[in-house]
């Protein structure tokens, strides 16, 4: 009963969200670098520069004009690509943060892969006995996976996967027998390997991939987990189910079927917001796994006051968490079609 | 009753439940029949155990209570609820009417999908088209209109009589012997509630449907039942028919039920209010629990819990009253 228009009534306001968060972001980020007191343009000219060097730093930066003229020559940059110049690189920002980005999105997307997988299966898993070994199981293990802090975790790892079983390797995103082999095609390794048939290559990159996606996604599988089992006894414990057990449907389809599709949706939710804590997460792991991606670059710009690196940064990461949390918005609608009601 | 069997005979029928405060008394002993195509209303207050009986003719018991006496649909025995026992009651047998329609349907399914699912479940119609085609005449049965569109729709887009509506559709999709209804109209207008009694009337004519109607209303049971079965307390204190019942009630707790109703003629400063509230299942009183209550105790009734004795035909009364035939206040229908 006019479901469509309803949901492209939906898709529209929710987009409508995104591009006023997104226009937000750029506003904040925008003075929030220029309140901390530093010069960029100093770092920008090197050791013991004189006044004119400074004074044409400050040129090149954009820095001599007024700041909404500054906030204003950002945003058309935003739009065409020109996100300014790092003065680490002395590159492109937009070129640097289209080189480094890629690794990372692999990365998160595994990491999200596994905790909507696992933190499911988790979480179906302990409600179905309520109290029962698998429960208290999951219970603690969600706990603890909750309150790790994704670098401690990932040392863990290191020192039992590597260190101790010798199973996976300890850093990187490939082994050094690949260096030579390894093209740039699209700037995703994993693909790349795989565009260029180098199945080996897949392989060694899957296994690089465990340790790193694992420490980014415990934390959201111990909440999925949680989420997930709450939700499952909520909808266990609704009218709907006892009347559907009274009228003689089968247990599994009730399960698989009835329940999960209503206890999906808030999962889906936490799922979106702990896309941010990934994020976050991914500076430290990224750090600890030599991975060569967009955390690794943001530390780097950020230790040295690399304005127009950070900013494309934080502009990437806003974007991609507003894109990532509309679309859980439009995949929650498809399973709860109440949500089309405001 | 005739020699059939039959559709639901709950005989002795018990549930403990121990808590807290100690044994919970949630059930004692109760007994009802429901023949073929018959309707028998369940009534009694908040907590008189009615949805707990009516529940118990589909195997749900209270999670670890103790279940004594017997429970057989059509033969099969529910005490204890085995796998195979309730597999050949639910949904097969015996279908629900819940009682809160807003809430009874899955909110993420269309009602398509939630007939559907029973179709497929309990007549294994399994193409999408003899299911789309069953529901639409089961729409169409339970005089729902536009059934075409109501197929595609959310629970949220229909109204509470929609939904109750739906709520007999699905139950008459698992085509039951017994359909169990819990009190079904209480959370529906006067207007809505009319219309589903008149439809339920229908279909029961139609179906010759058996029936097992909780309430808490005696107006309702009087417009629908063939025969009323009065709990108090978890025990049956009057079971007969609808006539007899509440036309000339013989046990005090009924007369004093149906004297609080407003209407009749009756003003609302007439009308008489039960001191007292219900006991607890935990301390229930000793001798006839309706005692400390009831208007008419004498004697007998603090120490000795008095028995079911037929009073009329096919109507028994638990009260001391009737004890024997030969006391003064025996066998006359109460003022």
């Amino acid at each position: 009963m006019g479901r469509t228009a309803g949901y492209g009534a939906y898709a529209a306001r929710r987009l409508g969200y995104g591009v006023v968060l997104v226009v937000g972001i750029t506003l904040v980020a925008f003075v929030l670098t220029h309140l901390v007191p530093s010069n960029p343009a100093l770092v920008y000219a090197g050791l013991h520069p004189n006044p004119a060097q400074i004074a044409r730093a400050r040129q090149i930066l954009g820095l001599d004009k007024p700041l909404y003229m500054q906030y204003l020559l950002f945003l058309r940059g935003l739009a065409t690509g020109a996100w300014g110049i790092s003065i680490t690189t002395h590159g492109s920002v937009f070129q640097n943060v289209m080189t480094f980005l890629p690794p990372t999105l692999e990365l998160v997307f595994f990491a999200t892969l596994e905790s909507m997988v696992l933190g499911v299966l988790l979480g179906v898993w302990a409600s179905e006995r309520p109290d029962g070994v698998a429960d208290v199981a999951v219970r603690v293990l969600g706990a603890g996976l909750v309150s790790m802090p994704a670098f401690w975790l990932a040392l863990l790892l290191q020192i039992v996967f590597f260190g101790q079983l010798h199973l996976l390797p300890l850093t990187g995103e490939y082994g050094g027998a690949y260096v030579l082999t390894a093209r740039t095609i699209t700037g995703f390794p994993l693909l790349d390997a795989a565009l260029s048939h180098q199945w080996g290559l897949v392989g060694d990159e899957l296994r690089h991939l465990v340790l790193p996606s694992l420490a980014l996604a415990a934390y959201s599988i111990g909440l999925v987990a949680r989420m997930t089992r709450a939700t499952m006894l909520d909808a266990l414990g609704t009218d709907y189910i006892r009347l559907a057990v009274a009228n003689g449907v089968r247990r599994r389809r009730i399960y698989f079927r009835y329940a999960l599709k209503n206890a999906i949706a808030p999962t889906l939710t936490v799922l979106g917001l702990t896309f941010a804590y990934s994020l976050t997460g991914d500076f430290f792991v990224e750090q600890i796994f030599f991975w060569n991606g967009l955390g690794s670059y943001s530390v780097h710009a950020i230790d040295n006051l690399d304005i127009a690196a950070v900013m494309g940064v934080l502009v990437v990461v806003s974007l991609a968490y507003t894109v990532v949390n509309l679309a859980v918005d439009l995949i929650r609608a498809l399973f709860d079609p109440r949500l089309l009601v405001e | 009753m005739g020699v059939s069997q039959p559709v639901l005979a709950v005989r002795d029928l018990s549930v403990q439940l121990e808590g807290r405060a100690g044994t919970l008394n949630l059930l004692d002993r109760v007994a009802l029949t429901v023949a073929r195509g018959e309707v028998v209303a369940v009534v009694g207050e908040t907590g008189s155990g009615k949805t707990l009986t009516g529940m118990a003719a589909l195997g749900f018991f209270p999670a670890r209570a103790r279940v004594q006496g017997s429970v057989r649909v059509d033969g099969v025995e529910l005490v204890p609820p085995t796998p195979q026992a309730l597999a050949a009651v639910r949904g097969r047998r015996v279908a629900v009417v819940p009682q809160n329609p807003s809430t009874a349907l899955n909110p993420v399914f269309t009602v398509g999908q939630q007939l559907g699912e029973l179709l497929l479940t309990h007549r294994r119609l399994r193409s999408l088209r003899e299911r789309r085609e069953a529901a639409l005449s089961l729409l169409r049965e339970v005089e729902l209109p536009r059934p075409a569109a109501l197929l595609n729709a959310y629970p949220h887009e229909l109204s509470g009589g929609m939904q109750q509506r739906v709520l007999i559709a699905m139950a008459l999709a698992c085509e039951p012997e017994l359909v169990v209804a819990d009190e079904p109209t209480t959370a529906l207008d006067a207007t809505t509630q009319a219309q589903i009694l008149r439809l339920v009337l229908r279909l029961r004519a139609e179906r010759g449907l058996a029936l097992l109607w909780i309430t808490h209303d005696l107006g309702v049971a009087a417009h629908l039942a063939d025969r009323v079965v009065v709990l108090y307390a978890g025990k049956v204190m009057e079971d007969g028919p609808v006539a007899a019942v509440l036309g000339s009630p013989r046990h005090p707790y009924t007369r004093a039920v149906i004297d609080s109703l407003p209407g009749g003629g009756r003003r609302v400063r007439d009308i008489r209010s039960l001191p007292g509230d219900l006991p607890s299942p935990a301390a229930l009183p000793a001798g006839c629990r309706f005692h400390p209550r009831c208007p008419m105790r004498f004697d007998p009734c603090a120490g000795t819990e008095p028995l079911l004795r037929l009073v009329g035909d096919g109507h028994a009364v638990a009260c001391h009253r009737y004890d024997a035939p030969s006391t003064t206040a025996g066998g006359a229908p109460l003022p």
